[in-house]
């Protein structure tokens, strides 16, 4: 029973390696399956929703979202690296998957950048500095100089590497010494921080939009360049420490050897969703920057963010695996 | 009265159609799930998320919140009839429940469970709609040294109400603690125990520990007896309690209720921990507490109460603080957070349609269980005669279903296969499965909120004692302590669960 079954199953992948060009006319000739290498729920999860949604549409096919979390993004992304290259497997990562992880894991099991096409950048997720409500601060200069003044004295939290990574960067830059909470989660720490208990933290926008609203809570700065939309009088971190960005983003990517035509047309797909004004309008409600590129942008950003993001993580002392 | 206003609109959006539909779906699914040994909410919940993208998200949370509460319902009817818990939280109800259906009352056993927790839900809907708001600053002041305490005290809990010997039900604790440890540590991010298999990277998802310790296993186990199980399904009959009955199960559903509102509310509590409390609280202010374990009516009414009205209210800390206190509740985090909703404080005022709608759903299910429970128990019951020839594939053909849609890994069905062989040994063994699995759960938690509490004090073990909250229930939990060590209660204590 096997043996008949695999065979019928490698012919495809022997027509897929002669004939890339003639495939790309053709393609999609099936739904596209979409690993997002995260949980049902995470914010590169909606974000993958959110445009193959509309993609589909305009390429004629249907995507299929399939989530498989774990290790960071590792299984998730390891599974896109050994897929079929044809268009038909595509992954929606993140800065974790396919940046920190390089430096997190000593034994990867699949190489972010050479098993890898990138297609296009979807989203660049700022944080914000975040000071809880009684703290006598109300702008990055006077953070620092209260921080300074309080050395050892002040806390913050952190409740994902994203968050560890901006904060540690943030306060080597200033030379702030403060102490660290660890958290599960990112909500966690922000009750903490709702109730006092910790000082600041950064944390994405999505996950303090309500405290922000209700005055709970003040943000200072966003890690951005640019401003957020919502939050036009928060101004960037750049402004105090010039050029500091920090960014988490969400992109797309096809395993290697995905014809040039296919990749284009994902590319082209996306980035239309990604100009469409009530995509733009709801990334920025959720304080999401849209990050369309070209491949060949998206290419050369990853290894500028591989560079970063080690230096970010060994500033923090998060321990290779 | 802005309550009632309030309510009027969440009732005129819950008992539209389409919601109406959703809600009969999702408590009717939940009773089967809860019949069902094995295969749990949290799963469930796992399995129809994808379902949710095509639903509002009001519809969605009525369809999932239905889930959680009717399976409370549906597990104790396995409860009483098998002796096997249909959800982890009706551990306790097979202790009197079987007796009674043993003594042939299973009918009023299945009537008294049923109404216990319709009057629980009823009056639990109601805290939610009365306390979310004020109840939010009552969980803020939850900081790491009261989560810390708090989390010893339930471990305490466990231990003592485990049937058999301390020690074991302490080196069940234990264990369970140390396998909850596999994962990253939270501190440096450097992995535990995981050897170098990646699915472990993240630790072990507790509903693999739960669906092998508890579904695997009991299965293995109850092979052994072949098809004569002891059931009592053809004996249901006089499904209504006597008023001998109602009146005396007034009181114990009253305090069931009082106990599960406020364990759902606290992180670690939800309904398994509530329905163990219940029936401990019981036996102390029975007159003659060796009736416990022979088939006494309040050791069904107040565990039953508890465990639905825990789940109710375990729904205050998420839609007020976005906190999920249990797997369940973290599984409709992610519902909500992938309908664009954050939870927080501000669901009540932004998204009031959601909130009371919830709110109201929830009494209008609660009434569909009653139905669905008493008059169609028989449709239940059948489902229990299943011969298990054909029940067991099934069943575990749907726990392997929810096993791999946690994360779409077939590890995880791995993983619980060998929980599943691991919850047989300890079976033989006679150590409860049930204190190792509020260790793995609690495990984490208590490391963390240890470490962080020492964080924050700089170091400092005194917080402890000195937050008031914190120093009550350490206290609390030494005090339970030496009551098990004291002879006096070791010997009351073998006496009650000598029959379990």
């Amino acid at each position: 029973m096997i043996r008949p079954l695999l065979k019928l199953t490698l012919l495809p992948t022997f027509l897929t390696v002669l004939s890339g060009g003639l495939l790309a006319q053709g393609y999609p000739s099936k739904p596209i399956k979409v690993i997002v290498p995260f949980a049902a729920g995470a914010i590169s999860d909606g974000v993958a929703r959110l445009v193959t949604e509309r993609a589909g549409k305009s390429l004629g096919a249907s995507f299929v979202i399939e989530n498989k979390a774990g290790a960071n993004g590792s299984i998730g992304a390891r599974e896109v690296a050994r897929a079929q290259p044809d268009g038909h497997t595509i992954i929606v990562s993140s800065n974790s998957a396919h940046a920190a992880n390089l430096y997190l894991y000593k034994e990867l099991n699949y190489d972010p950048v050479q098993d890898f096409v990138p297609v296009t950048g979807l989203t660049k997720n700022p944080h914000l500095v975040v000071v809880r409500a009684g703290l006598p601060v109300q702008d990055m200069q006077q953070f620092i100089g209260h921080a300074k003044a309080n050395d050892g004295k002040l806390s913050w939290g952190t409740g994902n590497s994203g968050s560890l990574a901006n904060a540690s960067l943030l306060m080597a830059r200033t030379g702030i010494n403060a102490v660290r909470a660890n958290y599960r989660s990112q909500p966690q720490a922000v009750v903490d921080l709702l109730a006092g208990r910790i000082d600041f933290m950064t944390v994405d926008y999505f996950n303090i939009s309500e405290h922000m609203a209700a005055g709970t809570l003040r943000a200072l700065a966003v890690t951005s360049k640019t401003r957020l939309q919502a939050l036009p009088n928060v101004p960037p971190v750049a402004d105090t420490i010039p050029d500091y960005e920090v960014i988490g983003w969400i992109a797309v990517f096809a395993p290697a050897k995905t014809p040039a035509e296919v990749v284009d047309k994902l590319n082209k797909a996306f980035v239309d969703v990604l100009n469409a004004k009530e995509v733009v309008d709801h990334m920025q409600g959720l304080g999401m920057l849209p990050f369309p590129t070209t491949p060949a942008e998206l290419g050369a950003f990853q290894k500028q963010q591989i560079a970063q993001w080690t230096e970010m993580l060994t500033l923090a002392g998060v321990e290779r695996e | 009265m802005d309550l009632v206003t309030h309510l009027a609109h969440g009732f005129s959006i819950a008992v539209t159609p389409l919601n109406l539909t959703y809600c009969l779906f999702g408590v009717t699914l939940g009773t089967l799930i809860g019949v069902l040994p094995g295969i749990g909410p949290a799963a469930t919940l796992a399995m129809l998320l994808p379902m949710t993208f095509s639903l509002s998200p009001v519809t969605s949370l009525i369809m999932l919140a239905g889930i959680y509460y009717g399976s409370q319902y549906g597990g104790s009817t396995t409860a009483i009839l098998i002796n096997t818990p249909g959800e982890a939280s009706s551990v306790v109800t097979t202790l009197d429940g079987y007796q009674m259906a043993r003594r042939g009352r299973a009918g009023a056993a299945l009537g008294v469970a049923a109404i216990g927790s319709f009057a629980a839900g009823s009056v639990a809907t109601l805290v939610v709609a009365l306390f979310a708001p004020p109840l939010s600053s009552v969980a803020l002041s939850f900081g790491a040294p009261e989560y810390f305490s708090l989390m010893v005290f339930g471990l305490m809990g466990a231990m003592v109400l485990a049937s058999g010997s301390l020690l074991r039900s302490l080196g069940m604790v234990l264990l369970g603690l140390a396998v909850g440890l596999v994962g990253p540590d939270i501190n440096s991010g450097k992995l535990r125990f995981t050897y170098g298999i990646e699915d472990l990277f993240d630790g072990i998802n507790v509903v693999v520990v739960a669906m092998g310790l508890f579904a695997f296993a009991e299965i293995v186990a109850n092979l052994e007896h072949g098809e004569k199980r002891e059931t009592f399904t053809k004996a249901v009959r006089g499904l209504l309690p006597s008023r001998e009955d109602l009146k005396r199960i007034i009181a114990p559903v009253l305090r069931g209720t009082a106990i599960g509102s406020l364990l759902g509310v606290l992180p670690g509590g939800g309904p398994l921990l509530a329905s163990f409390a219940a029936y401990t609280v019981e036996k102390k202010v029975a007159d003659d507490a060796s009736r416990f374990g022979q088939g006494a009516i309040e050791g069904v009414a107040a565990p039953e109460a508890a465990n639905n009205a825990g789940a109710q209210t375990s729904f205050i800390p998420l839609l007020t603080l976005g906190i999920p206190t249990s797997a369940t509740m973290a599984l409709m985090l992610g519902a909500m957070t992938m309908q664009g909703i954050n939870p927080g404080p501000q669901v009540l005022t932004k998204s009031p349609d959601l909130f009371w709608g919830m709110i109201a759903s929830m009494w209008i299910g609660n009434a569909m269980l009653v139905i669905l429970n008493l008059p169609l128990i028989g449709i239940w019951i059948r489902l229990l005669t299943v011969p298990y020839r054909l029940l067991y594939p099934a069943i575990l053909v749907f726990c392997c279903i929810g096993l791999t849609s946690l994360d779409n890994r077939v590890f995880d069905v791995h993983a619980a296969a060998v929980f599943g062989l691991a919850g047989y040994l300890l079976f033989k063994l006679g150590c409860e499965p049930a204190p190792f699995l509020l260790g793995f759960i609690l495990g984490p938690g208590l490391e963390e909120n240890l470490r962080r509490a020492l964080v924050l004090s700089r170091g400092d073990p005194s917080v402890f004692i000195t937050q008031p909250i914190s120093a009550a229930l350490l206290l609390a939990s030494v005090a339970m302590l030496a009551m098990v060590v004291g002879p006096a209660v070791r010997k009351w204590r073998t006496e009650v669960f000598r029959e379990g």
